[in-house]
């Protein structure tokens, strides 16, 4: 009987050992590869430039009412304060339009942008209502009033989120990392306070003033959709051909 | 085994059978909206019983007309506060935006419903028909559950919220965060009928038993709106005070009672409907919103959104009993009998 269990234990031992899976050797850490960013050529870059006009009845300007928070309304000093949500200038530029390259420039990995961008909250208004950021790069939320704010961006491929600011806070530092054409963004104790982001991962993009011109500079050679997009009007877009260090005029009209 | 052993065997599992309660007659359902599941409460024992994954964001929460499912509102727009790296988080997913069906008996998610973009809370009609309020679409989207099918959206004040339906089941009164409004909305023609005047970002609606009067949260005012329903116009202001912020609330049976959570007042405040008197107010934890009654209107539930807890007040003395741990953010609290 002893013998028969010897047997067994170094069958079940030999067993064991075969099935054992060979060592692995241990695979080579590679580095990271770098990234591989995109460096546009001056010698053959070129501009995209134009102007956005609106024809329609020039709109009413509504005073927007801040009866609910006295210090909003103190913060004017009795002065009316207007909805901004579509302004024109002389000739009917179009202002707050954001214009940028919508396709053209895929497969193309472009550094970083440096420094950050300010949202303010001054008057119980954010400025400025309408502005473009790099996916990636730095907002500064800041409350230069004395009433508490706060500021939720309504994104849809950026993640949610809404952050009281008490006057005198630091600012408040956020990143989109994906592109996001565009986030609203409102303050959900002031519910007249709005602001759009446009977010690209590229540098071309503009924000019109009064007379509605919009000028990308450096851009490479190629076949492009640009697109405009405003808070009312909604988007339209126009493919154009941009030469090597070529210049080409792009203008939109609404309605 | 001898039948000393099995004697001995037999006694203590007879007692401990003839120990055990019968159970709770209802259990409390939790929306989780970070940890996107559902907590389940046995109030008996006050302790959660059991976590089913539902879905991302889980938000409002309501049974079916038969009371065999729950319905939850989902979102794949999650939440990412200032600080957080969102570069390290998976994009968002508008896929996951629905109304996830939850069977009761079968303790798991059946299926999820389109419920529109972003949806976060909703009401259920009479025949079983979801009103849904849609934020970005600023409209309340018609939902026929077995279908699964959108069969209309009416338009609002921008960024519906609160969606409420009379207790005759023939109006839908929808609130508009943006606007201060409420959108009295006729269920049968789907039409808009009239929008009401309310205060500063109003975020839910509760109707008296008899529908002669309706209660909107005026979350920035720190107030109630009181509107009449046969002239559908607000006719009083209620103030809750400095500092709160009205959110969810829960009627009692009889009407008598209106109980209302702050958010950051932390606290639940007792009216008498019908002179419109604040009783009594008692704080309960951090940034109460969901609030729901037991059946016998003994315990009051608030799902305490930055504590993950839900606290079960005696509605007797006022007094906290016991906070029970859920998911991560939990949202809304619903009540139902087994």
């Amino acid at each position: 009987m002893r013998r028969l269990f010897l047997f067994a234990a170094v069958l079940a031992a030999a067993a064991c050992n075969s099935a054992k899976p060979p060592e692995k050797k241990a695979a080579a850490v590679e580095p990271p590869k770098p990234v591989e960013y995109f460096h546009v050529d001056p010698a053959t870059a070129g501009t995209i430039h134009g102007r956005i006009t609106y024809t329609g009845a020039k709109p009413e300007r509504k005073v927007i009412d801040m009866d609910s928070d006295a210090a909003c309304q103190k913060a004017h000093a009795g002065h009316p304060v207007y909805d901004e949500s579509l302004v024109t200038g002389k000739s009917g530029g179009l202002a707050n339009a954001f214009v940028y390259i919508q396709s053209g420039l895929e497969g193309k990995k472009f550094e970083p942008a440096e420094g950050s961008v300010v949202l303010n909250q001054h008057g119980c208004m954010f400025q400025p209502r309408v502005f473009g950021i790099r996916a990636g790069q730095t907002m500064a939320v800041r409350n230069s009033d004395t009433v508490s704010h706060n500021i939720h961006p309504k994104p849809t491929n950026n993640y949610d989120w809404n952050q009281q600011q008490s006057p005198g806070a630091p600012d408040l530092e956020h990143r989109f990392p994906r592109a996001d054409v565009m986030i609203p963004v409102k303050c959900n104790v002031h519910s007249w306070m709005r602001a759009f982001i446009g977010v690209v991962d590229h540098p071309y993009f503009a924000v019109t003033g009064l007379d509605g011109s919009f000028q990308l500079k450096n851009v490479p050679p190629g076949d492009y959709t640009l697109a405009v997009w405003q808070e009312k009007l909604g988007e339209q877009k126009q493919t154009v051909h941009l030469a090597p260090s070529g210049t080409a005029a792009v203008n939109f009209t609404y309605p | 085994m001898t039948n000393i052993t099995k004697f001995a065997l037999f006694v203590p599992i007879a007692l401990l059978a003839g120990c055990g309660h019968s159970g709770p007659s209802y259990r409390v359902y939790i929306s989780n909206e970070s940890s996107g599941d559902l907590t389940i409460i046995d109030p008996v024992r006050m302790e959660a019983t059991g976590t089913v994954p539902i879905g991302k964001r889980a938000r409002g929460i309501h049974p079916s007309v038969d009371g065999k499912l729950i319905y939850i509102a989902l979102s794949g727009s999650p939440l990412a506060p200032p600080g957080v790296d969102e570069s390290t988080l998976p994009p968002p997913d508008k896929s996951a935006d629905g109304i996830g069906v939850y069977d009761i008996a079968q303790n798991k998610l059946l299926r999820k419903i389109p419920g529109g973009s972003d949806p976060e809370q909703f009401a259920v009609g009479r025949d079983g028909t979801l009103y849904i309020s849609n934020e970005d679409a600023a409209g309340v989207s018609f939902v026929d559950p077995v279908k699964g099918e959108v069969l209309h959206t009416i338009a609002t004040g921008e960024e519906p919220e609160g969606v409420t339906v009379t207790p005759d089941g023939k109006l839908i009164y929808a609130t508009s965060e943006d606007a201060g409004t409420v959108t009295v909305i006729d269920i049968a023609t789907a039409k808009a009928l009239k929008t009401i005047k309310v205060g500063r970002r109003p975020r839910n609606v509760t109707f008296l038993p008899d529908g002669s009067r309706a209660f909107v949260s005026n979350e920035n005012d720190g107030t109630l709106s009181v509107i009449d329903t046969s002239t559908q116009e607000a006719i009083h202001t209620i103030s809750l005070g400095e500092g709160q912020k009205p959110m969810g609330q829960a009627m009692s049976r009889d009407g008598s009672r209106l109980y209302v959570t702050t958010g950051r007042g932390k606290q639940v405040f007792i009216l008498e409907p019908s002179t419109e008197k604040i009783l009594a107010s008692f704080e309960v934890g951090q940034r109460p919103w969901g609030i729901a009654l037991s059946p016998d209107e003994k315990l009051l539930f608030t799902a305490n959104g930055p504590s993950n807890d839900v606290s079960i007040v005696d509605v007797a003395t006022h007094a906290v009993i016991k906070k029970v741990k859920a998911g991560n953010r939990p949202w809304g609290v619903l009540v139902l009998g087994q």
